[in-house]
């Protein structure tokens, strides 16, 4: 979909918001949370922590404006979009004219997050989010993203902001299918150029389960929840590749006392669909669509990497992570907006 | 197990080795040849007898060449300990329906539970049986039937004094076969089902082991036979032994619940699984996370 196709639809409106000190963050951001709250439209921002404070301090009212807690509301991708399209769906159903919402996907205090899957996420979002009467500005520090994200930036957002309430048009936007066929590979994490913990080939989910577990327990401090979630990934990635790769089937693992990494290769081509794992497919009740949205929810990283050889996924286990606690923004829609207008 | 447990769990588990001994439970041994099943058959026996039970032997043969088998257990000869031993065919241990040479469940169990009570009135502590099924099961249709008598008899005998061995000869069923009856005892020989859905106090149905593809069709065909017999409307499911179950598993459990209105409650010492169970927004099955 091209940036002029996206102008004149009622759906998703997706800009960038680029800013490199406090006084042009607030200069992008605030005019356009103001231009929200005169149209009577409910205001949501999820900044980083520090980012938050600097806006509530310089609005003059924030009734209307819910201040969305950073790491509920980008936790990781899939689960990002899950809350985002409940809140989305909820705001449909519960009143009519569109939502603002402000974002941050990286906390520029707290740079822990890998960016290749936050990329994946501001392409897939733009046909993920698209028919949502939704206006969201992305904000990205350019001090502390590096330029190869600042430059995909510019290719995942149809608008670039400008100070004062405005936008150009991104002319670096393109199609999310063509951008994320075009990626180059996950960056291999350091662990994987050392020798692996564990190497299994062809090995059934129950075997792969147990094996990772084990390395965990011997090799690694993660919390009994971090490894479970990683395991209940694992096996559903281990179960897809049998059904639907190609054999054979290869699982390996690297371990520091703070992550767990583990590679599911076949030699296959993976999934066809590229937002695979970010929404699920298929019903609840059609066997196969769930499995891999559920290791991207559960998962703190989940890569797909295509290759010469084949398709692999990598999934790693980190901590520290904060645990979801069924939280939803979906409350926050029941502040009254204030009706200048609309 | 923990002090704070509300119950006394049943004797449960998988049997590694050839030479483990064998739990006083009910058991399932799937075996690959006849001398293999006589081999544990005559030391569940023994030790029945030892301890004073009272030991019904049952199989597919006639009654006299159940006692030629019986003589040439060299184990049992001289056994002192004040039990008694007993044969008795399947056609007689078992009430069949009309046709197909299928088990009828219900009746059965009343069968089993007057056969039971003679064997207390006539002074032994308890009543131990040891069976070879084989017969009948070989079709799928004795074997859905005789799936729902395992778990009656299950419910039934975790509250008298009844311990049991069920054979099965995998090399004439085949381990799929095997599995369908295997998955139903608390206590079952290593391989012959990842998981084991049985009865026990304090909770209506108690899942363990593991579930996933490899025994998706199983899982669900099992909760078919089992959910309709349990009591309703609200169901507790005891899933502290349960090791791994996947978003396939959680939602067969979902599906059973709502197709027979039961309010289910699994209780699972893995918050892995409530966080599954969250992500899929089940309705009728709810998951509570407790100690072991």
């Amino acid at each position: 979909m091209s940036a002029s196709q996206v102008a004149s639809s009622a759906g998703f409106f997706h800009e960038a918001g680029f800013y490199d000190s406090d006084d042009s963050l607030l200069a992008v951001v605030v005019p356009f949370i103001e231009a929200g709250l005169t149209a009577g439209e409910p205001v949501m921002v999820a900044l980083g922590d520090r980012n938050i404070d600097l806006v509530r301090a310089a609005l003059p009212d924030t009734a209307g404006v819910a201040f969305l807690p950073h790491n509920q509301a980008y936790l990781r991708p899939a689960s990002t979009i899950k809350t985002f399209l409940e809140l989305f769906r909820t705001h449909v159903e519960a009143i009519p004219g569109r939502l603002r919402l402000v974002g941050e996907v990286r906390d520029p205090t707290a740079q822990d997050q890998a960016w290749g899957p936050w990329s994946r996420y501001e392409a897939a979002v733009n046909a993920i989010y698209r028919d949502f009467p939704v206006s969201a500005m992305c904000a990205y520090n350019t001090q502390t993203n590096d330029d190869d994200a600042l430059a995909e930036v510019e290719r995942t957002h149809p608008y670039i902001a400008t100070t004062g309430g405005g936008h150009l048009i991104g002319d670096r936007y393109e199609d999310p299918v063509a951008f994320l066929s075009s990626r180059p590979p996950p960056v291999p994490d350091p662990l994987e150029h050392g020798p692996p913990v564990l190497e299994l080939l062809d090995p059934s989910p129950a075997a792969a389960r147990q094996a990772v577990t084990d390395a965990a327990v011997r090799h690694t401090s993660l919390e009994h929840l971090r490894v479970g979630e990683l395991v209940c990934g694992l096996s559903e990635v281990v179960t897809n590749a049998h059904l639907h790769g190609r054999p054979p089937v290869r699982v390996r693992g690297w371990a520091a006392a703070d992550r767990l990494i583990v590679t599911i290769h076949d030699t296959g081509t993976g999934p066809a669909n590229p937002f695979a794992g970010l929404v699920p497919a298929g019903s609840r009740h059609q066997d196969g669509g769930l499995g891999l949205w559920i290791t991207h929810q559960m998962c703190s990283q989940v890569t797909h990497a295509r290759s010469s050889d084949g398709f692999a996924i990598r999934l790693i286990a980190a901590a520290p992570q904060e645990t979801e606690s069924g939280w939803s923004p979906c409350s926050a829609l029941s502040t009254e907006p204030t009706s200048t207008g609309g | 197990m923990s002090g704070d447990s509300i119950y006394a769990m049943r004797v449960n588990g998988v049997i590694d080795s050839a030479h483990d001994p064998l739990p006083h439970g009910h058991l399932c041994w799937a075996y690959q040849d006849r001398s293999e099943f006589r081999a544990r058959a005559q030391e569940y026996v023994a030790s029945g007898v030892a301890t004073g039970l009272w030991v019904e032997y049952v199989g597919s043969g006639s009654a006299e060449q159940l006692r030629t088998e019986l003589a040439g257990f060299s184990r049992i000869r001289g056994i002192i300990g004040g039990g008694g031993i007993g044969v008795t065919t399947v056609d007689d241990f078992y009430e069949f329906s009309g046709h197909g040479n299928a088990v009828d469940p219900l009746s059965t169990v009343a069968m089993r539970v007057a056969g039971t009570q003679q064997v207390l009135a006539a002074g032994y502590p308890g009543l131990r049986v040891v069976v070879d099924v084989t017969a009948l099961v070989r079709t799928p249709e004795q074997r859905a039937a005789f799936a729902r008598w395992e778990y009656l008899i299950d419910r039934t005998i975790s509250n008298l004094p009844v311990t049991a061995l069920c054979a099965y000869d995998v090399s004439e069923l085949g381990s799929a076969a095997v599995a369908e009856l295997a998955c139903l005892h608390p206590v079952i020989n290593a391989g012959s089902s990842s998981f084991r859905l049985y009865t026990d106090q304090g909770a209506d149905l108690v899942l363990a082991g593991e579930i996933d593809f490899s025994c998706t069709d199983l899982f669900d065909t099992t909760l078919g036979r089992t959910i309709p017999l349990a009591p309703g409307p609200d169901l507790v499911i005891d899933g502290r032994g349960l090791e791994f179950i996947d978003h396939r598993g959680l939602l067969a459990v979902e599906r059973h619940a709502r197709e027979h209105n039961r309010n289910l409650v699994l209780r699972s010492t893995s918050p892995t699984v409530a966080r599954l169970a969250d992500l899929l927004s089940l309705e009728t099955l709810g998951v509570e996370v407790v100690e072991q």
